[in-house]
């Protein structure tokens, strides 16, 4: 599911070449089989110039979510509930310009997931981004 | 007696499994990890490295930003 994902995310890309935008792509450990960072062959379900990736062995982002999410619930507008252990995977998030990042995860102007049924709400997060 | 090659055969399944195991772990261990070009390398993001990612995407704040969380397999 989550490389469907990767691959939803460039096809976004792949139809927005003119749009000023940066990804942040952050591979994390969760089901049994992710022993190790993702190889060339996954890390090129995102080609895009515009994308950076991260292997994030710890899960540390997903963590700083969670702790962001748990102390203020009310201004993430989650419908679901995080919990001290839960994980924050196969979720896509946008954030538009001059949004900064200071103590606790900024709130974004679309999430998603799983991302690759995120697909369609992405593209059109990041297509209005570009009309502002 | 039909015991024996019923054991043998289950020996062998057993130790293809294993060995497929094996060979998909070391491959997975030791598989190249390179970024597509023009992307910089992979990054780790670990607790010391975790400001300056948060400080790359505040340094970012004229552009639209996504955060893509995945799992490699």
């Amino acid at each position: 599911m989550c490389l469907r994902g990767a691959s939803a995310v460039q096809e976004i890309l792949d139809s927005l070449r003119e749009l000023r935008v940066r990804v942040f792509v952050v591979w994390e450990p969760v089901i049994a089989t992710d022993v190790a960072p993702p190889t060339t062959s996954t890390l090129a379900r995102i080609n895009d110039r515009r994308a950076v990736q991260y292997w994030d062995h710890d899960r540390v982002l997903s963590a700083d979510i969670v702790r962001s999410v748990m102390a203020a619930p009310s201004r993430y507008g989650l419908a679901d509930e995080l919990y001290g252990d839960s994980i924050v995977w196969d979720t896509v998030a946008v954030f538009p310009r001059d949004v900064r990042w200071e103590r606790d995860f900024p709130v974004p102007s679309y999430y998603g997931f799983p991302v690759v049924t995120a697909a369609a709400g992405l593209a059109d997060a990041l297509a209005s981004s570009d009309i502002r | 007696m039909r015991l024996k090659p019923i054991l043998l055969t289950l020996t062998t399944a057993i130790l293809l499994i294993a060995a497929t195991a094996v060979f998909g772990f070391v491959w997975l261990t030791n598989a190249p990890r390179r970024t597509p070009p023009g992307q910089p390398a992979l990054s780790h993001l670990a607790t010391a490295t975790f400001p300056a990612f948060r400080d790359a995407f505040n340094a970012l704040d004229q552009e639209t930003r996504v955060i893509v969380l995945l799992s490699p397999t």
